[in-house]
């Protein structure tokens, strides 16, 4: 089946339910928002641990009946709110992460640069998530730089399925996102975030620096 | 240096090497391309060390420990330029060293690259923790 989406909505988190027995997300939506808007299939979507918002998806009446029953049920409950239940689940499960050199990288970080690198990697996963980033993969390198002597770094380099152009747009928009984490970081983190944590892309065009 | 001795290279204004990256971009050769994306570089990085020496932001040895210095220390004061830095330099790394087909980013992106860098570092005030 073939749906274009519509639009998200933010949903309160009061209004999200969680898992059913059989694994499937449910949540409630307001009736009457959802006839507003004339959409006709939702989909609640996953975002780390919990359901912050629905997508709403139209052409649902492009699908046999038969199907729809497939993809979604709904059965009203009280106070004009309607019940939404789907098995077509997009669940966002954090980008994979891959280390290349892994001895090298932890003899470089220490303890201190493991969590300092934790935390860009956690807020690049999320970001990717939120921001439906087509980001493919991460993959950390250990670098010795080709051209000043014994400096050592790594590299975070994001694997974008997208052009060159649209993937130095996600990487501008990390940097705004990086500078206010960089602001709360202590001492030790901003010197281990300054000194040896880079971060480069790669694009489906072949497009990469290394 | 005696007095018969003919002065080979004299001062350059970094900003002329962008200037010159940009008159060579509009060429189509690869040698003179490849060129230009090696000036953008350094227009980028001579023009920040030397600010970021004027401004009291590092102590310059005009070797390579420099690319450390000026890489780390636009970092710690705005992560993105000093990012954007390290990429311009590999990229220029790239382009000059291996004569084979390079699948890099433009030019352009290089030039305005160079530009977003000079940018930030002009506008740069005199580093506030150094006392007087």
């Amino acid at each position: 089946m073939t749906v274009q989406t519509y639009k998200s909505i933010p949903i309160k988190p009061y209004e999200l339910q969680g898992l059913d027995k059989r694994g499937r997300v449910f949540g409630y939506i307001d009736w009457q928002r959802l006839f507003r808007g004339k959409h006709d299939f939702v989909i609640a979507n996953k975002v780390g641990a919990r359901f912050n918002f629905l997508e709403l998806k139209e052409n649902i009446y492009q699908v046999a009946a038969g199907q729809i029953s497939a993809y979604l049920k709904m059965s009203p409950v009280a106070r004009g709110q309607f019940f939404v239940i789907t098995d077509t689940i997009k669940t966002a499960e954090p980008v994979k992460v891959s280390y290349i050199n892994p001895d090298a990288i932890e003899t470089l970080l220490g303890t201190k640069g493991k969590d300092t690198l934790n935390k860009v990697i956690n807020l690049i996963q999320k970001e990717a998530e939120e921001d439906n980033w087509p980001l493919a993969k991460i993959e950390v390198q250990y670098r010795k730089d080709p051209e000043v002597k014994d400096w050592e770094y790594l590299i975070i380099v994001l694997d974008y399925d997208s052009s060159f152009e649209d993937a130095n747009e996600y990487l501008n928009i990390l940097y705004n996102r990086l500078e206010d984490v960089a602001e709360r970081l202590n001492a030790d983190e901003k010197a281990i975030l300054a000194e040896l944590i880079y971060i480069d892309i790669r694009t489906n065009n072949g497009i990469y620096s290394g | 240096m005696t007095s018969e001795q003919i002065m080979a290279f004299t001062a350059v204004d970094p900003l002329k090497y962008l200037d010159l990256a940009r008159e060579l971009s509009t060429k189509t050769e690869s040698e003179v391309r490849r060129t230009a994306a090696d000036r953008a570089y350094y227009a980028a990085f001579l023009f920040s060390r030397d600010q970021l020496a004027l401004k009291d932001y590092i102590v310059p040895f005009y070797r390579e420990q420099d690319k450390y210095d000026v890489s780390r220390k636009l970092k710690e004061l705005k992560y993105g330029i000093g990012n954007s830095e390290h990429l311009l330099r590999t990229r220029r790394t790239k382009i000059t060293y291996d004569t084979r087909d390079v699948g890099s980013p433009s030019l352009d992106w290089m030039i305005d690259t160079a530009q977003k860098i000079i940018n930030y570092v002009k506008a740069l005030a005199v580093n506030p923790t150094i006392k007087n």
